[in-house]
């Protein structure tokens, strides 16, 4: 799919989508009020609610959601897994999805950044137009994934050195990591990007297994059975991952090639 | 004994590694991720794949190579030899330790006639059969180291009478050629059985006489021997060495040479089906574990 189009697409889906506007769900330094709570050392003593502390006897104090205008940071953890796809690449589906969540991002005036990690330095896109956000998927749609290796470290270190922040983690997260550092300084999106072949690999026909990982062949005849328990332990890897996840507080959806990104990800994002 | 009838089949065994460890199966291949879960389920299976595969085609080169067992069969006996020892066992043998060496000389002599019958008479006072005409050279052998001297007598040479019996044992033969080897020391003194009539039966049964006298000149009729030799189309030979009865027992042997290959023939079982036969369960057992897409649809 031409970069053009899948542009075109996210466009049509965030623009003509009249949602109201969304309010963030970070408590922060806002302007809008979100509840009262009884007064903890350290909170700022200008926000004491006085008429509430009066009808109580205790101190309270007003709580209010950050400002509208908020930091997002769509990670894209890149690795030579991506290249995969019955349907459409997964490359393709996750430019997709960069597409939507930055022309969304755009349309509520927050400050977007998006970051390309791979094996080397993180590749930074500000992105504060659309021209940006066609930038950035011919910038992956460009790359040549084959030859890198994704490097879970390198986000963990970004990430902890910036501000808060809306963050989305897109990939295949065939790699087992701990969130649990970014998940506290952030509120973190996981969007799990996979192929229905990849999980359940049934062929037509019978064929060599190239590894995206090493070039090497394997020596893999897939049957119905072996595909059923490659299925069953790579569901059970999810599963601790997605365990990992929500004991975290992080929210995680699974988007499929064959999916409707627009759809889906609107009902994770939810 | 098992053996392979064509041993150089076994050098496709290299052949056949180079091919699996180098000779990939093609298929179309296509990209795909996380391989590092799929080896781990498939390494095992893969293991036992490969063992079936090269279990099965080292099955076939076994019978390629053709186990057989290999029996000789002596198929016409009719061609080969026979061949009746007439030894003196009297007294006299024993002089100079004749009799012994005589024995060791003569077991060479057996277990060279491969394809022939061969006989044993001995005699002294009195002739007889030790062992008729038979191919069992084991037999002729254990009964030639067994007879001592004294066992027909020790005091008189009823060689005549040796010879007459000798050539009854050739009564029923089918053999074209019949041979009697008579060794001795001394002189017909038995009065058993007139030279006449065994040199007439001798005649009669076409057996050719091969005299071999040993020990003293003095001891011994030559011209009697020499005239048994002689009218029955054989040679006489004398000696009073060792050696020169070993040369004599080696110049019989020579003069009656048997066709051997012409008598017998190699009876070979084959084994071949049975490596052939575990090999096909082998790749039955491959191509069921194989598990290939046409069977799992």
């Amino acid at each position: 799919m031409l970069a053009q189009e899948i542009l075109l697409r996210a466009k049509k889906n965030v623009f003509t989508n009249k949602s109201a506007g969304e309010l963030s769900k970070i408590r922060g330094e806002g302007l809008d009020f979100c509840e009262i709570r009884p007064y903890e050392a350290g909170d700022d003593v200008r926000k004491i609610n006085f008429s509430a502390s009066a009808k109580t006897g205790d101190l309270q104090t007003n709580v209010f959601n950050e400002n509208k205008q908020i930091n997002v940071l769509i990670c894209v953890v890149l690795s030579s897994s991506l290249h995969f796809g019955s349907q459409r690449l997964k490359s393709d589906t996750i430019a997709e999805i960069i597409a939507l969540l930055g022309c969304s991002s755009i349309k509520q005036q927050n400050k977007t950044q998006l970051l390309f990690f791979t094996n080397g330095e993180p590749k930074l896109f500000h992105l504060n137009n659309t021209g940006d956000v066609l930038r950035v998927i011919e910038a992956i749609q460009s790359w040549d994934l084959l030859n890198i290796q994704s490097d879970l470290k390198t986000l963990d270190n970004y990430l902890l050195q910036q501000n808060k922040s809306l963050s989305f983690i897109v990939g295949d997260f065939y790699q087992m990591h701990d969130y649990s550092l970014m998940a506290h300084k952030h509120q973190i999106n996981a969007i799990i990007v996979r192929d229905t072949l990849e999980e359940l690999p049934l062929f037509a026909s019978e064929l060599d297994l190239v590894s995206t990982e090493n070039g090497r062949t394997i020596e893999a005849n897939m049957g119905k059975k072996l595909a059923r328990k490659y299925q069953t332990k790579l569901l059970s890897q999810d599963d601790q991952l997605l365990s990992h996840f929500s004991k975290h507080g992080v929210n995680v959806g699974k988007i499929y090639t064959d999916d409707n990104a627009f759809i889906k990800l609107s009902q994770i994002l939810r | 004994m098992l053996s392979f009838e064509n041993p150089y089949a076994f050098l496709l065994l290299i052949l056949i590694a180079g091919c699996m460890l180098l000779c990939k199966e093609k298929k179309r291949a296509i990209y795909f991720p996380n391989t590092a879960l799929l080896t781990s389920l498939t390494k095992s299976k893969q293991l036992l794949l490969n063992i079936l595969k090269a279990t099965s085609l080292g099955l076939l080169v076994i019978g390629l190579a053709s186990p057989i067992k290999t029996q000789q069969i002596i198929l016409d006996n009719s061609k080969g030899h026979e061949i009746s020892l007439i030894l003196d066992a009297s007294g006299s043998m024993a002089y100079q330790d004749k009799f012994r060496i005589v024995k060791s000389i003569m077991i060479d002599f057996i277990s060279q006639r491969k394809t022939d019958k061969l006989a044993l008479s001995i005699f002294a006072d009195f002739a007889y059969t030790v062992v008729p005409l038979t191919y069992d050279k084991k037999s002729v052998i254990k009964m030639l180291n067994n007879i001592e001297i004294g066992v027909a007598g020790r005091r008189k040479t009823a060689l005549y009478e040796a010879l007459f019996l000798s050539a009854k044992l050739f009564n029923n033969s089918k053999s074209k050629e019949r041979i009697a080897i008579l060794l001795t020391d001394g002189k017909d003194n038995a009065d058993s059985v007139p030279l006449d009539i065994a040199l007439e039966r001798v005649k009669k049964n076409k057996i050719k006489i091969y005299t071999v006298a040993v020990g003293n000149e003095r001891d011994y009729n030559a011209d009697i021997l020499k005239h048994i030799a002689n009218s029955t189309g054989a040679k006489f030979f004398s000696a009073n060495s060792k050696e020169s009865i070993q040369k004599i027992y080696k110049q019989i042997n020579q003069l009656e040479k048997s066709k051997i290959n012409i008598h017998k023939y190699e009876k070979k079982t084959y084994y071949f089906h049975y490596p052939l036969g575990l090999s096909l369960v082998f790749l039955l057992i491959y191509f069921w574990r194989k598990n290939t897409w046409i069977l799992n649809k």
